[in-house]
């Protein structure tokens, strides 16, 4: 039905709008390059006040030329199993991606698009880094036909016409009708979310905004002052010390503040569902969010590569948890430990991180997106109790010199208490981590936790693995461990400390799965 | 626990005694490589301090001499003692379905990728490869840089094999 209502066979630019948004982007995209410079700039306004009028004018022409001419420049179309794009300015750039190798295709709406009531559109390859593409305008059904066309992989171009006009919209609609969400986020979970978030991040940019604006706010205060009644004076001064006390207070209170209004803009009408048939391949996670940006995200299920839960204390006191699913990220994949960096326009909007999993729903996207898991008994693995004993050292050495300080200063009794708090202290938390640590397998997929404030639970499937690496140094290998790490195209999963001989098995298991798994993996 | 494991068994073990050595060129290569560092640091250490003892007003502290040669013989110990050891650790192995590549000595890594899993490849060959004779094999996966390998001391005719065996092996 998409082929016989919009003509994307045809090479065709983005919408009108795409311009002005466009505009907008790229002024973003400066402004984020070149901040430091109109500071700098800004600070030194007295002197050189022509300049920095003439850089911004300079700015803003270079922008909107920029803008026209990638939009001049800009087409795309679909045709013969391959998605086109032609763009470029002083380089002309030819595209051609083969739609099997489209990962993920999103649409969202910022601001500026809803206003004008158009979409943009990513679609995500896993190709070499800055294979992400986007679209910026579109309007909003000619973005889902678009997407439609781009990840139904399976049918071939004629194939597809036929297959779309006869059973495919039927299939569809039967399947969206029968299965019912698998979250609905509603006021009252969307608020606890909010709560649940990790407000420490944010602690640092109350306090970041405090810092700002005390200039302002002592001018204000030594104008209130200066009409206070003397009595009042008096009393004030007395009250004094409870700022002091209060300031924690309000730093907390607009820490949470921030939290609970971004994760509401972010997940405002959450809605996740599944679409689609799994025996023709076309069955897809589908995600919508957002309030002013709205966010529609899609990942065939057959595509994931990565999947994990992770949780903190707040979290586990509402019982929820937020899971993390990636496809096969482009530009190869980022390392878990830095899953929070920024990536590409404004960090990672192509991961799909779904909050509020209670276990219900966990165990409802496990049997989604692993179907086969558990394969057969489950076999827990767990690290070797050296990896505390390793744990508690190096943290208690790296606290010493506190004991040693207390000691000079305060004397020997002083020092004493003050090493054994902090060996006892480290002690306890290494535990803490040490139990913490473990996985479970069935001999095809691995899950693996860590963490104890902050839990993670890391799935992969075994099928799915590009890579696996065992390491160990003289030391481990004395003591028969090490650690084991499986590498998959969105993120790895680490077993550390296991005995070397279970490593070694382990390892050649998950060889063996993924060469005698003769099936696509994305 | 173990017998869990083994009874999903029949799967192909890998056996480190198995791993074939890379060339002895390219452990020359290496040698020549920690030869020069050597050299340049040293100088680069020893020349200020000789030429403020020659011609300078006053002579450089002699603990200077022993902290900053302390150093330097310490790292490049270390480096060689490595180097040295780890030699005879180097190897890889081509099986069916996967390679492996074994290296280090204090810290050992062990990485298996499996063939259908291999993007693409490259045969490097620099300078100190053209002389003496070796190249480097690179296989991209679609993986981090952790789950790229890359297998230096091939010869040419190794190299292109392997190459080959991917290029059979894969469907695409």
């Amino acid at each position: 039905m998409a082929e016989t209502r919009f003509a994307f066979e045809v090479p065709r630019r983005q919408h009108a709008v795409g311009l002005l948004v466009l505009v907008g982007w790229q002024a973003q995209m400066m402004l984020r390059a070149a901040w430091p410079i109109l500071i700098a700039a800004y600070v030194q306004q007295e002197e050189d006040a022509k300049y920095f009028a003439w850089a911004i004018g300079a700015g803003a022409v270079l922008t909107v030329l920029g803008a026209v001419l990638h939009f001049w420049r800009f087409s795309f179309n679909v045709k013969e199993g391959k998605f086109h794009v032609h763009k470029g300015v002083f380089v002309r750039e030819k595209i051609n991606i083969p739609l099997e190798r489209v990962q993920a295709v999103h649409v969202e709406q910022n601001l500026i698009q809803r206003v004008f009531g158009v979409c943009g559109l990513r679609v995500d390859t896993a190709g070499s880094s800055g294979s992400e593409l986007r679209i910026h305008a579109l309007k909003w059904d000619e973005a889902q036909a678009l997407r439609e066309m781009l990840t139904a992989e399976e049918a071939p171009a004629e194939a597809a016409a036929e297959d779309s006009a006869g059973e495919a919209p039927t299939t569809t609609t039967r399947t969206t009708a029968t299965r019912p969400p698998l979250l609905e986020l509603d006021v009252r979970t969307l608020l606890k979310v909010g709560l649940s978030q990790n407000h420490l991040a944010k602690v640092a940019f109350a306090i970041g905004g405090l810092v700002t604006f005390q200039g302002v706010a002592w001018e204000v205060v030594a104008e209130l002052w200066a009409r206070v009644p003397g009595l009042w004076r008096t009393v004030l001064l007395f009250l004094s010390p409870l700022i002091l006390v209060i300031s924690p207070v309000v730093i907390a209170t607009v820490a949470v503040a921030i939290s609970l209004v971004t994760s509401v803009l972010k997940h405002w009408q959450m809605r996740l569902w599944v679409e689609g048939s799994r025996a023709k391949r076309t069955a897809a996670l589908h995600l919508t969010q957002g309030l002013l940006n709205r966010q529609s995200m899609q990942i065939p299920l057959h595509k994931v590569q990565w999947v994990m839960w992770e949780s903190t204390w707040i979290r586990r006191l509402f019982s929820m948890d937020t899971v993390h699913i990636r496809q096969a990220a482009a530009g190869g994949a980022v390392d878990a430990s830095q899953a929070g960096s920024v990536g590409m326009d404004g960090g990672g909007g192509m991961k799909m991180g779904i909050p509020a999993m209670n276990s219900l729903r966990t165990r409802r996207l496990e049997a989604l997106l692993f179907p086969s898991w558990p394969e057969r008994r489950l076999v827990s693995l767990r690290p070797v109790k050296y990896a505390f004993w390793i744990r508690w050292v190096k943290r208690g050495l790296m606290l010493t010199p506190l004991a040693v300080g207390a000691g000079w200063a305060l004397g020997l009794v002083w020092g004493l208490a003050m090493g054994a708090l902090c060996w006892s202290w480290v002690g306890w938390l290494s535990r803490k981590v040490y139990r913490g640590q473990w996985a479970t397998t069935d001999g095809r997929h691995v899950s693996a936790h860590r963490g104890w404030l902050f839990r993670r639970r890391v799935m992969i499937d075994w099928t799915k693995l590009q890579a696996v690496q065992l390491s160990q140094n003289r030391i481990h290998a004395r003591r028969g461990v090490a650690h084991l790490t499986f590498h998959t195209s969105s993120g790895v999963a680490q077993l550390n400390y296991l005995p070397t001989d279970v490593a070694r098995d382990l390892r050649d298991l998950a060889m063996s799965r993924v060469v005698s798994h003769d099936g696509p993996w994305m | 626990m173990k017998n869990e494991l083994v009874d999903l068994a029949g799967w192909p073990e890998l056996d480190e005694v198995d791993l074939v050595a890379v060339l002895p060129s390219y452990a020359k290569a290496r040698a020549v490589v920690w030869g020069s560092v050597t050299l340049g640091t040293g100088l680069v250490v020893a020349g200020p301090l000789t030429a403020l003892a020659v011609w300078g007003d006053s002579a450089p502290p002699w603990q200077l001499w022993v902290i900053l040669g302390g150093v330097w013989s310490l790292v490049m110990g270390l480096w060689g003692l490595e180097e040295r050891k780890g030699w005879p650790l180097r190897g890889y192995l081509v099986r069916e379905h996967d390679v492996v590549y074994r290296s280090g000595w204090w810290s050992r890594t062990v990485v298996a990728v499996p063939f259908s899993r291999i993007q693409h490849s490259e045969i490097q060959q620099g300078p100190l490869g053209r002389w003496l004779g070796y190249c480097t094999l690179k296989l991209y996966t679609a993986g981090a840089a952790g789950a790229n390998l890359e297998i230096p001391g091939l010869s040419m005719a190794t190299a292109r094999n392997i190459r080959r065996l991917l290029e059979d092996g894969s469907h695409g």
